[in-house]
């Protein structure tokens, strides 16, 4: 490729990086987060189901059909059975639709004694818009849509995902010397040096992984906001309704009107004991004591990596059919539809998996980060820049606030967690958490234009933020009871390893801030001697490191 | 025993890495950078036997990103300072 194209091609990987490097940072770091969301972060924090919850099929047969007759035979169409601390909630939860008067009857259960503890009527949209959040949910709404509603939100995240794709080609084919870069690290060079390895290291090693999760990003972000609606108007005229009816993978039946018990503890128990590495979240019962009946259970996390339906005459109780969740699209295209989402999110193969995404995913959330650092040490040090030393400062100054505050912002909802877990009175939980986030993250961009310098900004950033983290074990085993010795005899392993990790990210926190300071304290110092002791005069390149170091 | 296999398998990714690696810090030779080479293909197909073609070839992939890093940031004996 001719130079004048690689320095077109370098000019575009600088603009997209930045223009969207601090959302791409924020982005990846919380999606790093939300690989564990669901279940162990929404294990932890929820006291309730940390010793584990034992499922009997029969009680759950029993209780649909208590509460079904006492119900008109309209909320029979069908009922949704989402399994407690698998997904979105703590609790045991059946919903009951009446899919043609669009109403619903939403029951939330102790998971010990089965009795409702919450009745909600109304719309289905209505009652799933009233439940109770916590970290686990806001963290994981936060890295789908930032917590800007949809279609914006949505729409936004999935371009950002477009981007790093972008940056990721054009990355591949300006850095020539790729075989060499995916060795080279130096570390005790200057600043540009160690940043511009890094930044290439991360990017060449993760590649794969970095372009993966944007394309299943780009694709889970746009997916219900624009390639419904163009699918939906190119084959079927505008109407998105027919589209997902043509592709639906679990139609309602068509009842027979004869009387016949629905067998759900059978078809659960036998989902329960299909793959022992699946996870179940939902069941489905349409046209519950019809003879006609069907009953479809998902799960994630089996060998066959994607999301899996079981589909059980429920009438008989036995299994019918696995399949997919995209299956009636057909063809390859239905296998990798089926495949985005455990891309995305490495909820296939266990724990194991979900360390290597969440590591992985940090070095996504570093990859725009050291670009845009090495951008500003460019800059900084070049002779003729486009841009002034000021505009630079204060660059770097927003790069330290949103990005110092965002780690800021995720370690204090730990805390928090526990806090509404001590008061237990909140009802507006989602609120609380929202508040603690965005201020702290707010009052950390405001930090890093207030303080008296870039570096002292960050020091006190991260050491705030590791602190916090270090609080959370001993806040836990005050507030809970959980300790690492209960937790251990208990076999509680999520809250456990949970307790325990973020104590270790605290205590790195704190010493690699101190020893960044120690290093930073230590370089303005020779460069102060050597300034004193050279009779030359200091050139403006290192007058600018020095005052945006300093 | 699939842990143990995959315990392996990680071994063998990262020693094949530092060899990979090698005293000087760069891929200079030829015949280290095969063998680290034939390690990592063997981890990743003992990787893909263990969890079945894809869930094992997505998992062997990211593996060797993550040792990749790993073994990159740690300075090597000669190149280190």
């Amino acid at each position: 490729m001719k130079s004048t194209d690689i320095k077109k091609l370098y000019l575009v990987h600088s603009w997209v990086g930045l223009v969207t490097g601090v959302l791409l940072f924020v982005i990846a770091l919380t999606g790093a987060m939300s690989v564990f969301g669901r279940p162990e972060i929404k294990i932890w924090a929820n006291p309730d189901i940390r010793s584990g919850i034992d499922i009997d099929t029969q009680r759950i047969e029993t209780l649909i059909e208590t509460h079904a007759s006492h119900l008109p035979a309209r909320f029979h169409e069908e009922i949704l059975v989402f399994m407690p601390g698998t997904r979105s909630y703590a609790n045991l939860r059946i919903l009951f639709e009446d899919h043609e008067n669009e109403e619903a009857v939403y029951l939330t259960f102790d998971n010990q004694t089965l009795e409702v503890i919450d009745r909600q009527d109304g719309t289905p949209r209505e009652v799933f818009a009233q439940r109770r959040t916590d970290i686990a949910d806001f963290i994981v709404d936060f890295h789908a849509d930032l917590h800007l509603g949809r279609p914006v939100g949505l729409l936004l995240t999935g371009l950002l995902g477009l981007t790093l794709m972008a940056s990721i080609v054009t990355g591949f084919i300006i850095h020539r010397q790729k075989l060499k870069q995916l060795f080279t690290f130096r570390w005790r060079r200057s600043t540009d040096i160690t940043l511009a390895d890094s930044h290439k290291l991360f990017g060449v090693w993760g590649m794969i992984f970095h372009g993966v999760i944007g394309f299943s990003g780009a694709f889970l972000g746009l997916a219900t906001v624009l390639l419904i609606p163009a699918a939906a108007f190119v084959s079927f005229g505008g109407d998105q309704d027919k589209l997902i009816e043509t592709f639906n993978t679990t139609p309602e039946p068509v009842l027979a009107q004869v009387q016949a018990p629905t067998r759900i503890a059978d078809a659960l128990e036998h989902a329960l004991s299909y793959d022992q590495d699946m996870r179940m979240e939902v069941m489905s019962i349409y046209g519950y004591n019809d003879k006609n009946a069907v009953i479809y259970v998902s799960g994630v996390g089996s060998d066959n990596v994607s999301r899996q339906i079981l589909k059980y005459a429920g009438a008989e109780g036995h299994l019918d059919d696995v399949f997919g969740q995209f299956e009636k699209v057909g063809g390859v295209t239905s296998y990798i539809l089926d495949l985005m989402f455990p891309l995305h999110f490495g909820n296939f193969g266990g724990p194991f998996v979900k360390l290597l995404w969440t590591v992985l995913g940090l070095s996504t959330a570093l990859l725009p980060l050291s670009g845009l650092m090495l951008w500003i040490e460019r800059g900084v040090k070049a002779k003729q820049s486009s841009v002034s030393l000021n505009t630079y400062t204060r660059f770097n100054r927003l790069i330290t606030g949103a990005c110092g505050g965002i780690v800021l912002a995720c370690a204090a909802l730990f805390p928090t967690q526990l806090y509404l877990i001590a008061t237990d009175t909140i009802h507006n939980t989602g609120f609380i958490i929202g508040c603690v986030f965005f201020s702290l993250w707010l009052l950390a961009i405001a930090w890093a234009f207030l303080a008296p310098s870039v570096s002292s900004a960050a020091k006190h950033i991260l050491y705030t933020a590791g602190v916090i983290l270090l609080s959370v074990l001993p806040l836990n085993t005050l507030i809970t009871g959980d300790s690492v010795l209960t937790s251990t005899v208990n076999q509680q392993w999520e809250t456990l390893i949970a307790d325990v990790t973020l104590f270790v990210l605290g205590a790195c926190m704190v010493f690699f801030t101190r020893k960044g300071v120690k290093a930073s304290q230590s370089a303005t110092q020779a460069n102060k001697t050597q300034d004193d002791t050279s009779s030359a005069p200091t050139n403006t390149a290192t007058q600018h490191v020095v005052r945006l170091g300093d | 025993m699939e842990s143990v296999l995959v315990l392996i398998a990680l071994a063998m990714q990262f020693s094949g890495l530092m060899v990979l690696k090698s005293r000087h810090g760069l891929t200079a030779h030829i015949g280290k950078r095969a063998l680290g080479l034939m390690l990592l293909s063997l981890s990743f197909v003992s990787l893909s036997l263990v969890y079945g073609t894809l869930a094992g070839c997505l998992i062997g992939i990211a593996l060797i990103g993550m040792m990749g890093m790993i073994v990159s940031i740690v300075p090597a004996r000669a190149s280190a300072g």
